[in-house]
């Protein structure tokens, strides 16, 4: 030991502990300035610190899956929960919003016919392979819906009740080859028959058959219904005329007819459950006279509106 | 000769790049930490290098790990690198002439560096100014990092002496 003491590595050591004192008297004197050794070894140390922060950060946040496994596990639940609540919201908003367009809809209605009566309802399902577009909405005869009863939106007619099950109703479209409507050219006065065919309802068109050779009807012209059979009210707008053709028969022309209402994409309608003149004889109709006077239909446009064959059984066995 | 200097060279300049390494380690904020106390590995570091190395290379490793230090901490720069050269080299002393190098050794070496170095830092930076609830600091820091730091003694014992033992047998071999 005593040798050490004596020895040139002590020396050094004192040497180098002076060196330390050193370095505090001027570290305190300079008042936070570092020295050449402090920004020598500064400079050499904070690669490598940089490097560990950069490693043990990545490390750490691969690690922290591990570790906080029950945390993050407790936390996901928590926030998945979360989510759940806000998506009723969210639905609940959007249900909300939604009832609220169709009411400000249904008020524009009522204000202009006040004789509806209305039940609005929501498209909730389609026949994917119904080339007419038919849908199902989601009122039946709990909410007064019937068969036969119109169907529509704010801008026009959209089709007909064909089944009704206690909560859902099936409907058929204007685009639908087997549902006639009583109409008119609103310009011109006149009438004829707004019908689906196969190859318009591609187009999402239907036709008005039975116009006269004579008629002046034209492009751009409204087609309304007549109200003649009672199904539908006088005056729903069908649609708009497209083009004027000649039927094949050469007897009368046909006008194509783009439906007002957008009937592939609709989400939300009202079933006119009563209105003034429901059900009445077709025979009342105004437009009676000028209809009547032939035998068949394809001949003579008076027998109105016409429905395909209701299906048998209850509207739950025919459901789609 | 050159050889043996070239070697000798390479065991201190490796050893030095092994201090920088392990003083990035401890001050990267995550590393090592139990419930917020986080350990000084320069100081188990320069006490298992004096135990092996003997009390020359134990104080001046021990004043570049306190150099090290002082570059992380607020205390004035040379405060650590005085302590840890008079801990290394008291370290290498005693391990040569009183106490068998052993891993309790190593950590009761460890555990009087890091609670001296604890202790004066404390006194210094807080004890002296008189302030209020001080003896929390001492409770709560000081004292969990002394003691997690002790505990990182014997490791860096053993990894000292494997690192001797490894150049011990290339010097042999250039030697023989």
């Amino acid at each position: 030991m005593r040798d050490f003491f004596s020895s040139k590595k002590f020396k050094i050591l004192v040497a180098v502990a002076v060196l330390m004192v050193g370095f505090m008297i001027r570290a305190a004197w300079t008042d936070g300035l570092g020295t050449f050794a402090s920004q020598l070894l500064g400079a050499v140390t904070t690669p490598f610190q940089q490097l560990s922060s950069s490693i043990s950060g990545s490390v750490t946040a691969f690690l922290q899956k591990f570790v906080m496994a029950d945390e993050i596990s407790e936390e996901n639940e928590r926030l998945r929960e979360e989510i759940r609540q806000l998506n009723e919201k969210l639905v609940d908003y959007e249900t909300t919003k939604q009832q609220n367009q169709l009411y400000e809809k249904f008020l524009k209605i009522n204000d202009n016919r006040p004789d509806f009566e209305f039940v609005p309802s929501s498209v909730i399902g389609r026949d994917p392979d119904d080339r007419f577009y038919s849908f199902t909405i989601d009122k039946g005869s709990l909410a007064g819906v019937s068969p036969r009863d119109p169907v529509i939106t704010a801008d026009g007619l959209v089709g007909i009740v064909a089944e009704t099950g206690l909560t859902y109703s099936r409907v058929i479209t204007i685009l639908d080859a087997g549902l006639k409507v009583g109409c008119y050219v609103d310009r011109t006065r006149d009438v004829g028959m707004s019908e689906g065919t196969v190859e318009l309802a591609l187009s999402g068109q239907c036709k008005m058959s039975y116009l006269s050779r004579e008629s002046g009807a034209a492009a751009g012209d409204t087609i309304v219904t007549s109200g003649v059979g009672g199904i539908f009210p006088k005056d729903l707008i069908i649609g708009k005329v497209s083009e004027i053709r000649m039927e094949s028969h050469g007897i009368s022309l046909y006008a194509v007819v783009e439906p007002t209402a957008d009937i592939q994409n609709v989400k939300d309608v009202f079933v006119i459950t009563g209105f003034e003149g429901q059900g009445d004889d077709a025979s009342s109709g105004d437009y009676l006279e000028s209809l009547e006077g032939g035998g068949s239909q394809a001949e003579d446009p008076a027998g109105a509106e016409s429905l395909p064959e209701a299906p048998e059984g209850t509207g739950e066995e025919a459901q789609p | 000769m050159r050889n043996k200097a070239a070697l000798l060279t390479v065991k201190y300049a490796l050893m030095a790049f092994f201090l920088i390494l392990f003083y990035a380690l401890q001050t990267t904020p995550p590393l090592f930490s139990l419930w917020g106390v986080r350990p000084v590995l320069l100081i188990p570091a320069a006490i298992g290098i004096a135990m092996a190395e003997g009390e020359f290379a134990g104080g001046i490793f021990g004043a570049f790990c306190g150099l090290l230090c002082d570059l992380g901490s607020q205390s004035l720069f040379g405060f650590n690198g005085l302590l840890l050269l008079l801990c290394g080299t008291a370290a290498g002393l005693l391990t040569i002439y009183l106490v068998r190098p052993s891993w309790r050794s190593a950590l009761l070496f460890t555990a009087a560096a890091a609670l001296l170095r604890g202790l004066v830092g404390f006194f210094f930076a807080y004890g002296m100014w008189g302030y209020e609830n001080v003896h929390l600091i001492l409770l709560r820091e000081t004292l969990p990092v002394a003691l997690y730091t002790a505990a990182a003694g014997p490791v860096f014992f053993w990894l000292a002496r494997w690192y001797r033992r490894k150049f011990d047998l290339l010097l042999e071999g250039i030697q023989g």
